[in-house]
C-alpha cells in the first residue's frame, strides 16, 4: 500500500474536494490507523473551522513582494550600465562609438602615467600562423582590418586533416577548415583541429565562431552526418550542422558556448546539456550550466562586436588585454568584480572603448606605454 | 484550467531550471511554498519581521544548495524541515516570555505534530487551495462553501443569493473540473482528443 507523503496528500486533497473511490478510502484508513499523529491530521482537516480559517490565512501572504527583496538582496543585478543601454533595442548600428561626445577632466597625481592610451595601440589584426602536419607552418598577415573571411587558398589546406591555428594577443583570423567549416578566431587563441573518417575534432583555447559545414560519411550501408566537436579542458560540444560560439580561457573559469542556429551537446563528465538556439551554456562554480541569451544581435565576434551582458571587469578587461594586446594591472581589487554591460565595436580605438566605460563613474584608467592601470574612481 | 494543468506538467521544468540556477526556477518555487511557509511559522507564534526573516534566509540556504535538490518532493521537506528548525532556534535564543507559552497552548494542535505532518496537513491545505483556486467565480464561491464551510445546498443558495438550482449545477460543473485537475494526464489527453477532433 502507498504511504508516500505525496500520495497522502493527494488522498487528503481529494477527500476534500470530490470524495474518493472505495479503494481510495481503504488506503487512506489505513494511513489514518496507523500512527496517532496520522490521525491527528485527519481530525484537523475534518474540522471544518479550522479549515477554513487556515485555508484562509494560508494566502494571506504576499510573495511577490518578498521575492522582489529576495532577487535585490541575494541575486545581484548589474551594479552599473552603459549610457546607452536603450539603444540595444533599437540594433547594432546606432551603437557607434565615434558618436559619444564624452569628455572628462583628469588630475593625476602620480607622474609618468598618460590620461590617455599611447595611439599605436590598435585593434586586432588579422595576423596568426597555421601549422600544417607536415612541419610547415604558414604566417598570415593580411592587410584587411575588418574581420572577413580569409579564406585559405585551398590548396594550402587540401589533403591537412590535421592543423594547428593560433592568433597572437592583437591578432585575429577568420579561416575555412578542410571540412568547409568557417571559423571566426579571436584574440590569443588556439585552435587544434583533425579530421578521421567518423570525426571532426577540434580543440580550442580561447575564444571561436564556428559555422559548420555538413558533412556525412558513410558507416556499413547508411551515411551519417559526420559529428563535429569542439573540447576545451573536460568539456566536450558536439555539433551536427550549425552555428555556435565557444569561449574559453585555459583554466576553465571562464567557459561559454552560445548556440545561434541548429542543436548543440555540451557535456562535462556525467553532465550534459543540450541547447537550443538562444541559449548558452556556461560555468557557474566548476559546473556547465544553462542560461538564455539575447543572439537577436548577431554574435560578437563574427559581427564585430564586443558584446558585454552582466559581465564583471576582470572579463572585460581580459578581451580587451587580447584584442589590444595591451597588459592589464589593477590598482584596485575590488573593482574587478563591477559589472557592466552594453555593445561597442571591435573597431573602436582603446581610448573610446576605455572613456565608455569611465562614464559610468565607477572605475578610472591610466596608462604607461602598453599597459593598462585600472582603478575605481576616486569621489573628490 | 489548462494553463494549471501545464504548470503541473511543467514542474519537473521548473525544478531542472532552478538546479541550473535560473531565476524563473526559484521564482515558481517562491510562488508555491512563500505564503504556506510564513503561515506555518505563524502558527508557531513568530512576528512577522521575524517570520519574512526566516523564510529569506530558508529560500538563500536552498538557492545556495540547489544542485543537491532532484525534486519537488525533496525540496519541500527541506523547506519545512529548514523553517521548523529555524522557528525552534529563534524561541530558544530569545527565550521569549509566559506569554508566548501560554499562546502556545491555544496554538497545541499544529504544533504538537511531527514535522513531516505539519506539512502534510499544510500540502493538504494548499493543494486544495490551488484547486479551488482554478475554478470559474462563482463555481469556486459554490465549491468553497460547500466543501470547506460545509454549507447544505440551500443555505449556499440563500448566502450568495442565487438558486438552489445554480448551487446544484456549479456543484455539479465544480466537481467535474477538480476530478479533471486532481488527474492532469488524464485531463491532458482528453486535450489532446478535443484538439484531434
Amino acid at each position: 500500500m502507498e504511504h508516500t507523503t505525496e500520495h497522502i496528500i493527494y488522498l487528503l486533497s481529494k477527500s476534500k474536494l470530490e470524495g474518493l473511490s472505495y479503494e481510495e478510502q481503504l488506503q487512506l484508513d489505513s494511513w489514518r490507523l496507523n500512527a496517532a499523529s496520522n490521525r491527528e491530521v485527519c481530525d484537523m482537516l475534518d474540522n471544518k473551522e479550522m479549515l477554513d480559517r487556515d485555508l484562509k490565512g494560508l494566502y494571506a501572504y504576499d510573495w511577490e513582494a518578498s521575492f522582489e527583496t529576495f532577487e535585490q538582496e541575494h541575486l545581484s543585478a548589474p551594479k552599473t550600465i552603459f549610457p546607452f543601454r536603450r539603444i540595444w533595442s533599437y540594433g547594432i548600428a546606432a551603437v557607434l562609438i565615434g558618436t559619444l561626445t564624452l569628455f572628462f577632466v583628469r588630475y593625476l597625481m602620480d607622474t609618468g602615467y598618460q590620461a590617455n592610451p599611447d595611439v599605436k595601440i590598435l585593434p586586432a589584426q588579422t595576423a596568426g600562423t597555421i601549422y600544417l602536419k607536415n612541419g610547415d607552418s604558414i604566417a598570415i598577415s593580411p592587410k584587411d582590418t575588418v574581420l572577413s573571411l580569409a579564406t585559405l587558398p585551398n590548396n594550402l589546406t587540401k589533403g591537412n586533416d590535421s592543423l594547428l591555428i593560433s592568433t597572437p594577443k592583437g591578432g585575429k583570423m577568420a579561416v575555412l577548415l578542410p571540412d568547409g567549416t568557417k571559423v571566426w578566431m579571436n584574440a590569443e587563441t588556439q585552435l587544434d583541429y583533425y579530421e578521421t573518417d567518423s570525426l571532426r575534432q577540434v580543440r580550442l583555447i580561447g575564444e571561436a565562431y564556428f559555422e559548420v559545414a555538413k558533412k556525412y560519411f558513410s558507416s556499413g550501408e547508411v551515411s551519417q552526418v559526420k559529428p563535429f566537436n569542439v573540447q576545451t579542458g573536460n568539456i566536450h560540444v558536439t555539433v551536427l550542422g550549425t552555428h555556435f560560439n565557444v569561449k574559453a580561457n585555459k583554466s576553465l573559469s571562464d567557459f561559454r558556448t552560445t548556440l545561434y542556429e541548429g542543436k548543440v551537446k555540451v557535456q562535462q563528465g556525467e553532465r550534459q546539456i543540450i541547447l537550443s538556439p538562444g541559449e548558452e551554456a556556461y560555468i557557474n562554480i566548476g559546473h556547465i550550466q544553462r542560461r538564455t541569451i539575447d543572439t537577436e544581435i548577431g554574435n560578437a565576434l563574427k559581427d564585430g562586436y564586443f558584446i558585454f551582458n552582466s559581465e564583471p571587469l576582470s572579463v572585460i578587461m581580459e578581451d580587451i588585454s587580447a584584442w589590444y594586446n595591451v597588459n592589464v594591472v589593477y590598482l584596485d581589487n575590488e573593482i574587478k568584480s563591477e559589472k557592466f554591460e552594453g555593445m561597442l565595436s571591435r573597431n573602436s580605438r582603446l581610448k573610446d572603448i576605455i572613456n565608455v566605460l569611465e562614464s559610468t563613474g565607477k572605475v578610472n584608467f591610466k596608462f604607461k606605454e602598453n599597459t593598462i592601470y585600472v582603478d575605481k574612481k576616486q569621489s573628490k | 484550467m489548462k494553463n494549471k494543468v501545464n504548470q503541473e506538467h511543467n514542474k519537473q521544468d521548473f525544478i531542472e531550471s532552478f538546479r541550473e540556477g535560473e531565476r524563473e526556477g526559484l521564482k515558481f518555487l517562491y510562488k508555491t511554498f512563500y505564503s504556506p511557509m510564513c503561515y506555518f511559522l505563524e502558527k508557531m507564534n513568530l512576528d512577522k519581521v521575524i517570520i519574512e526573516e526566516i523564510v529569506q534566509d530558508v529560500f538563500l540556504k536552498l538557492w545556495e544548495r540547489r544542485s543537491d535538490f532532484n525534486h519537488f518532493e525533496s525540496i519541500r521537506s527541506f523547506l519545512y524541515t529548514s523553517c521548523r528548525n529555524a522557528a525552534l532556534n529563534r524561541i530558544q535564543q530569545h527565550k521569549r516570555s509566559q506569554q508566548l507559552a501560554d499562546n502556545y497552548i491555544t496554538q497545541v494542535d499544529l504544533i504538537d505534530l511531527p514535522v513531516s505532518h505539519q506539512m502534510i496537513y499544510l500540502e493538504t491545505l494548499r493543494e486544495v487551495h490551488d484547486a479551488i483556486e482554478t475554478l470559474p467565480e462563482q463555481c469556486r464561491h459554490v465549491i468553497y462553501k460547500l466543501v470547506v464551510e460545509d454549507l447544505s445546498p440551500q443555505e449556499v443558495a440563500i448566502s450568495l443569493g442565487i438558486t438552489t438550482s445554480t448551487v446544484y449545477n456549479q456543484k455539479k460543473r465544480g466537481i467535474e473540473l477538480l476530478r479533471q485537475r486532481l488527474r492532469p494526464d488524464q485531463f491532458f489527453c482528453l486535450l489532446l482528443l478535443l484538439l484531434y477532433y
